[in-house]
């Protein structure tokens, strides 16, 4: 393949927007995505992430704003003259091509002589382990087989970008797995700019280089998996980001001054009205019945933070989930070791790793600072 | 009348009553359940046919709009004087003989139809109508009151396989209004008038074309091509010819005839001069030759008496001034000629109420019936005297006028000849050819002629 | 067990299905001869009122004629007639009548009852299917009814319908023979009475008269010509001969002896003899002077078609309950069955009444020459078809509708450029839209006269305005070289709007990603037209290609019309002429044979569309 490949090309976005009539797609935004990276658009369904890749393809013309690829400004280019690929969720292979048809129509499209064409199919399809099956339609192929072909596509012509809207989507499980470490291992190799749009946060965080988390057709979040998940920029992403999903617990203004919810009160008096506290599951330690003090990794001398009833526990296996209940926590999960021995109907004793905890403002932001509690804020 | 049980039920009883006579007992010990079924299947068939009280009688016709409310009012006056009997009406303007003829291959015909002279041989050849003949004393119908021409289509040897209805000739139509503006209304016959030529006709057509708005087109015609031979066989007549040979069993020296061919040039002729509108290869011809008689565009209109309606308003208001000339004879022959088709009140003789049928047959014929009916104006009535009356009634000298052109005229050939429409369909190709294709009118007319011999085996 | 209780009630039911069926065809053969009698019983009595009414007649010449069974009835009878045991007739003045009641001739013999050998074959039948039922009742049960019980029911029917088919044709016959020998006797009555022999037949009310002589012109109105000269043949062949046989023999226990008039007259009256010509059986009595022809009972169509239904309706029935007997041991699949079977009924009623039915009897009318009012069909076998295969009128309606149909790939280029431009939602392509589909749903006989009216030479709107531009007039329809061609635009203009609908229907479907992808593979819009439209309208188009040849095969209205087939033939297309042929020729054969060959046209060049669309299918 190394013949084929050649260094991707960056991508910008400068204050793209996207409106249909009076519905907004896109909000203005920026976004960059540089050269031989892998970025992921993640988010719900709704939130704008492929109108973003079809704004990029150039399938949709944005309302106002700027695309950029390797330098060049493509707002008036022909999507088939950008220099990108695009593989679509449904494939939207031609049912009429034959493989190798399909795998060399962009190739036809540019008027690429016979000879190159052919030798370029017939490396893409080496590549893919297409070989067997490119005299055969679409129709006949099972659908890992069409994801590979759709692959394959957009690999023969050797594009600046990639586009992925998408793809794993129709896949079964295995499957989706095989082909995600398939794709990442097709992006070491190539070293080509790929913009990855997934609904999946788990996708995201494990493929992309850096994920960009959108909702609502606004970008809330460009950083690493690891920044996306360890400092959520906003309470949406922290929400979106992680499974099982982070606990949260409101918390409002006492008359001291102290926000507080639940079981919960802060140390430092605050400006805010009412904020949100979040917590991850793995960063809340269970102490069993049998146990004195609970198992606070963060170590914490303190003993629980808060006393809890065990609704269900989940054995997973490497690890137990612990569904707590609890006075404002309903619904809370805590992610055990397998050795915790619990069951349903325990009162247990749980200690929140506060270094690894996040608080957020009414307006759902990010406020900065580790959230400490209070002295006196022990286990009811 | 017959009333009561149908006739199914009279040969069920006949039945019964038969095997009374012969008890077969034996024969019926042998027969089980099946036969018993059967036996009810039969009379149970028997027992949901029986009739309704009173009489109906159906009678077909292919009168539409105020012509059939006039028939109606002829009904009604039927049915006043026969009390218990009524007259349905089952009038199919178009595709009457369609109609007619499935009714009575489905095996059920209505109990009186209107046969049209065209429609005379097949039927009466396929025994479809019943010989009237030995009922005409009976419903007082007199043969020798009505024009000779009318009584004998419907006449064979001594019998009579309808009561003749009304009838017309083929005449022309003269606007005065066009002929005067171009000086030459002087020129018009008073019919019937020897000395009215082919001639004289082509004359009066030259000087009434006009270009009245200077487009370059022409806007005043003096007739109207007669593509179909139920038009312009008169002109074959006049010419001395005819179509077929007497006794009507042959068309090859007649259709291709000298006669026949000057007639064939002679109307062609007035079409490729000009002095006709482009010719409409369609069965009903130029759909805007009345509209544009009566406007005044067109001199001369061949057609007959059904046309008159359409006119009398137009006389009444005295937007057109109308004339009926003879059709125009060749200068060899002495007098002019026409052609007649007529109608009659035929009955099938599978009619469900064959005598009644008979009897309203008679009705529809009489001169109260035709008194009735002269009211449409569409024809003129079979009977010489009701004829005579209604012209006589006549101010405007019109009716005169077709009367004395009944009595050169000739009954259509389709009256003795079966299957006349396939030789009218195909004797139109013979003018059509040479307008088209610029064909020489011999040898097509002889190439249809022996087409003709052909199909019918002469 | 719920198939236990159901068993006996269904075994029983195939059997009254059996019995059912054979009683039907029973029904129509006696259907078949009570009809005919009565038949014979009006012709009878139809002539007697005739003598009656001649010269010498009245009810000396009916009791001749008919004997005891003719009631004669005067008009003190109060006019309401003889009452209901046998058909009558009027005669006399019209008003008041005299009833000539004629009871229908006796069948004589063991012909009496029902078909002998019909019922006896029947009973068989259902004696042994019954006697199995019986014995199946006891012992052991079977799941299934052996293929030999329903053969031999389905054979008992058929048997049942030949037996009976015989039977009734062979009465058919002789009562037809009877009823001519009786116009033949009234003849001679009529004569004996000094009545002129033209007049005699005349009363005698016989269809056929013909004057001795045979080939006057003149007088040959009355027979066709088929039966004059085979008459002709035979009074040479066979009358002479049974010369010496020189009385009609009547049926003997009716016939009264003859009176010295008839006496006389009967010297004059040669023999009865029959003579097959136009298809049918003519009974021929001759006179010295005078030939009478009557028809036989082949007036009514053979008895055998009916039978041959009847039959085949019972053996379906029959195959029907064995069908469901079986079932009995399943009684949810029964359940479904009969479900199935009430649902569908309705339907294939329909469509056995409407279709299937015209459909064969249009291939069996191919077969004849028939002129709807004929009295039998006369069968050709294959020579309409034949016939067909040389008739230059009939190649060249052929060759027109060929021709016409060269419109359809031009309406749905057209449809199809419709069909992508007024794509969309906005109101005036929704209009546009509306505006292109109007003509598909408007009356073609108003189509076609407005259009007769647009492209009239001398006052259409389109020759005018032609004219005013300078581009001269086009003789639309009164040229053979542009009256088809004007056909087929305006074809073009009332289907397309059908087609756009159509074609957006199937553009609706492909898939808005695969012209993304072409987009990004860099193709333009011809390119995505060609190589993902085109594709994916595929079938579409197939099924538009296959209806709209198949509609343009049966044009008929346009032409109807607009040029009635001309001038001189040149739109003159296959549907219109098989119209004319049919209701203007009356040559109802001719034109079901056309229909057919028409029907192999379309249908060959509609499978070979499929074809070729299955052999892309399978090696693209």
């Amino acid at each position: 393949m190394g013949s084929v490949s050649r260094a991707g090309q960056g991508v910008v976005l400068r204050g793209v927007e996207k409106r249909f009539g009076d519905v907004v797609a896109l909000e203005p935004m920026d976004l960059e995505v540089r050269p031989g990276e892998l970025m992921v658009l993640v988010g719900p369904s709704g939130c704008g992430k492929s109108t973003l890749l079809r704004l990029i393809a150039g399938l949709e013309e944005s309302t106002s704003g700027e695309v950029w690829i390797g330098g060049r400004r493509v707002d008036e280019v022909e999507p088939g003259a950008r220099d990108v690929a695009m593989v679509f969720q449904s494939y939207a292979l031609y049912p009429h091509m034959t493989v190798a048809r399909n795998l060399g129509f962009g190739l036809r499209m540019r008027g690429t002589p016979r000879a190159e064409l052919e030798q370029r199919v017939a490396e893409t399809a080496a590549a893919l382990g297409l070989g067997e099956l490119l005299e055969r339609k679409p129709g006949q192929l099972s659908g890992g087989q069409r994801q590979r072909v759709a692959l394959g596509r957009a690999m023969v012509r050797d594009p600046g970008v990639f586009l992925f809207d998408e793809p794993l989507s129709n896949l079964d499980a295995e499957l989706r797995l095989r082909t995600r470490d398939e794709i990442a291992a097709l992006h070491r190799r190539l070293g080509t700019t790929m913009i990855f749009v997934t609904h999946d946060q788990v996708e995201a965080l494990s493929l992309g280089q850096r994920v960009a988390v959108m909702d609502r057709g606004r970008l809330q979040q460009v950083g690493t998996p690891a920044e996306v998940y360890r400092r959520p920029g906003n309470l949406f992403v922290a929400g979106f980001v992680g499974s099982p999903p982070i606990n949260r617990i409101p918390l409002f203004r006492d008359d001291r001054g102290r926000l507080a919810g639940g079981p919960f009160v802060l140390a430092a008096p605050s400006s805010l009205s009412r904020a949100t506290l979040a917590v991850r599951p793995e960063d809340l330690a269970v102490a069993g019945p049998g146990e004195a003090d609970g198992d606070a990794s963060g170590g914490s001398t303190r003993t629980g933070d808060f006393r809890a009833t065990v609704l269900r526990v989940e054995a997973l296996g490497s690890e137990q989930r612990v569904h707590l209940d609890g006075p404002g926590i309903a619904a809370w999960v805590a992610r055990a070791s397998p050795a915790l021995r619990v069951a349903s109907g325990d009162r247990v004793s749980v200690s929140v790793d506060w270094e690894r905890s996040h608080l957020f403002g009414p307006d759902g932001r990010r406020q900065e600072g580790v959230p400490r509690p209070a002295e006196q804020g022990v286990s009811r | 009348m017959r009333s009561g049980p149908s006739q199914d039920a009279a040969s069920a009883a006949a039945m019964v009553r038969h095997s009374r006579g012969k008890p077969r007992w034996a024969l019926r010990a042998a027969a089980d359940s099946a036969t018993v079924v059967l036996a009810t299947l039969v009379l149970m068939a028997a027992a949901c046919s029986s009739g309704e009280p009173g009489t109906t009688l159906r009678v077909a016709l292919w009168a539409g709009g105020h012509e059939l409310e006039i028939e109606r009012q002829v009904a009604d006056h039927y049915e006043a004087l026969h009390p218990g009997v009524r007259v349905v009406l089952e009038s199919a303007p178009n595709g009457y003989e369609e109609r007619l003829l499935t009714s009575i291959a489905a095996g059920r015909p209505p109990d009186l139809y209107l046969l049209d002279s065209p429609d005379i041989p097949t039927f009466v050849e396929r025994g479809l109508a019943l010989d009237l003949a030995p009922y005409l004393e009976a419903l007082g119908f007199r043969p020798d009151s009505v024009f000779e021409q009318v009584g004998d289509a419907f006449r064979r040897g001594e019998s009579m396989f309808a009561l003749p209805k009304d009838f017309t000739p083929m005449v022309l139509y003269a606007n005065r209004g066009v002929l005067a503006a171009a000086g030459i209304e002087d020129l018009l016959p008073v019919s019937p008038a020897p000395g009215w030529t082919w001639a004289d006709f082509r004359r009066a057509a030259e000087t009434v074309v006009a270009d009245t708005d200077g487009d370059g087109r022409t806007d005043v015609f003096g007739f109207d091509f007669p593509r179909n031979l139920y038009q312009w066989i008169p002109f074959v007549w006049s010419a001395g010819g005819d179509i077929l040979a007497p006794g009507g069993s042959r068309a090859a020296g007649h259709l291709d005839g000298p006669g026949a061919l000057q007639a064939y040039r002679f109307l062609t002729g007035l079409a490729e001069d000009g002095l006709t509108p482009g010719a409409q290869f369609v069965q009903q011809g130029d759909p805007a030759r009345e509209a544009r008689f009566a406007s005044g565009g067109q001199a001369f209109l061949l057609s007959g008496h059904w046309t008159l309606p359409v006119f009398r308003d137009l006389v009444e208001a005295g937007a057109l001034d109308l004339a009926i000339v003879p059709i125009p004879h060749h200068s060899s022959q002495g007098a002019a000629t026409s052609v007649l088709y007529a109608s009659g009140w035929a009955v099938p003789p599978n009619a469900p109420e064959l005598r009644r049928a008979i009897d309203l047959a008679g009705f529809l014929a009489s001169p109260e019936a035709q008194r009735i009916r002269a009211r449409s104006g569409l024809a003129i009535p079979s009977r010489m005297d009701v004829a005579a009356e209604i012209a006589a009634a006549d101010g405007t000298g019109v009716e005169d006028a077709f009367l004395s052109l009944v009595e050169g005229a000739r009954m259509t050939w389709g009256a003795r000849v079966r299957d006349f429409s396939r030789i009218e369909a195909l004797a139109v190709e013979i003018m059509d050819r040479r307008l088209v294709r610029g064909e020489s009118l011999a040898s097509s007319a002889a190439d249809v002629a022996r087409r003709i011999d052909a199909e019918f085996g002469w | 067990m719920v198939s236990g209780v159901r068993q006996p009630f269904l075994d029983s039911l195939a059997a009254v299905v059996l019995a059912a069926g054979l009683a039907l065809v029973l029904v129509v053969a006696a259907g078949r001869l009570e009809s005919a009698r009565v038949g014979a019983a009006e012709a009878e009595a139809r002539m007697a009122a005739a003598l009656w009414e001649q010269e010498g007649g009245g009810a000396d010449a009916v009791v001749g004629l008919l004997g005891a069974r003719a009631t004669i009835t005067g008009a003190d009878a109060g006019g309401a007639g003889p009452g209901p045991a046998a058909y009558a007739y009027e005669a006399g003045e019209l008003d008041p009548a005299v009833w000539i009641a004629v009871a229908p001739p006796p069948a004589d013999g063991p012909r009496d009852a029902l078909p002998v050998t019909a019922i006896a074959i029947a009973l068989a039948g259902l004696t042994v299917v019954t006697g199995w039922v019986l014995a199946r009742r006891r012992g052991p049960t079977r799941t299934r009814y052996p293929v030999s019980i329903a053969l031999l029911s389905v054979g008992c029917i058929a048997l049942t319908a030949v037996a009976a088919g015989r039977w009734t044709h062979g009465e058919l016959r002789s009562l037809s023979a009877a009823t001519a020998a009786q116009g033949a006797r009234a003849v001679q009555i009529a004569l004996a009475a000094g009545a002129d022999p033209a007049d005699a037949a005349r009363v005698a009310q016989l269809p056929w008269a013909q004057d001795s002589s045979l080939d006057s012109p003149t007088e040959q109105w009355t027979m066709p010509a088929a039966v004059v000269a085979a008459i002709a043949a035979s009074s040479e062949r066979d009358v002479e001969t049974s010369a010496g046989n020189d009385a009609i023999s009547l049926d003997a226990a009716n016939a009264p002896a003859p009176t010295a008039r008839e006496a006389d007259a009967g010297a004059r009256l040669i023999a009865p003899h029959t003579v097959e010509a136009e298809g049918a059986t003519w009974h021929v009595a001759r006179t010295a002077d005078i030939h009478v022809a009557l028809l036989g009972y082949e007036r009514t169509a053979s008895p055998a078609l009916a039978l041959a239904a009847a039959g085949g309706l019972a053996g379906l029935l029959v195959a029907l309950g064995l069908h469901l007997a079986q079932l009995a041991s399943r009684p949810r699949v029964l359940g479904r069955t009969l479900a199935a079977w009430g649902l569908l009924v309705p339907a294939a009623a329909l469509i056995v009444a409407f279709t299937l039915g015209p459909l064969l009897f249009s291939l069996w009318i191919s077969l004849h020459e028939w002129r709807l009012i004929d009295p039998a069909p006369l069968f050709l076998g294959f020579d309409n078809y034949a016939a067909l295969l040389s008739d230059r009128e009939w190649w060249s309606a052929i060759g027109n509708t060929a021709l016409f149909t060269l419109h359809v790939p031009v309406a749905m280029a057209i449809a199809l450029a419709l069909a992508i431009l007024t794509r969309g939602s906005r109101r005036a392509l929704r209009w546009a839209r509306l505006a292109l589909f109007l003509p598909g749903i408007t009356s073609v006989a108003a189509i076609a006269v407005v259009w007769k009216w647009l492209l009239s030479d001398q006052y259409g709107l389109l020759s005018r305005g032609l004219e005013h531009a300078g581009l001269g007039s086009v003789p639309w329809l009164t040229s053979p070289d542009t009256a088809l061609a004007s056909l087929m635009i305006i074809g073009i203009w009332m289907v397309v709007g059908y087609q756009m609908v159509v074609f957006q229907a199937g553009l609706a479907a492909i898939p808005r990603d695969w012209y993304d992808a072409a987009r990004v593979d860099g193709a333009g819009p011809w390119q995505r037209f060609r190589h993902i439209t085109v594709p994916g309208l595929r079938h579409t188009l197939f099924f538009v290609l296959v209806t709209s040849i198949i509609g343009s095969f049966q044009v008929f209205g346009l032409v109807y019309v607009m040029t009635q087939g001309g001038p001189l033939g040149a739109t003159d297309v296959a549907v219109y002429h098989i119209y004319r042929e049919a209701w203007e020729f009356l040559q109802f054969g001719n034109a079901a044979a056309m229909s057919w060959l028409l029907f192999v046209v379309v249908f060959a060049a509609t499978w070979l569309h499929f074809r070729f669309l299955d052999a892309r299918r399978a090696h693209g």
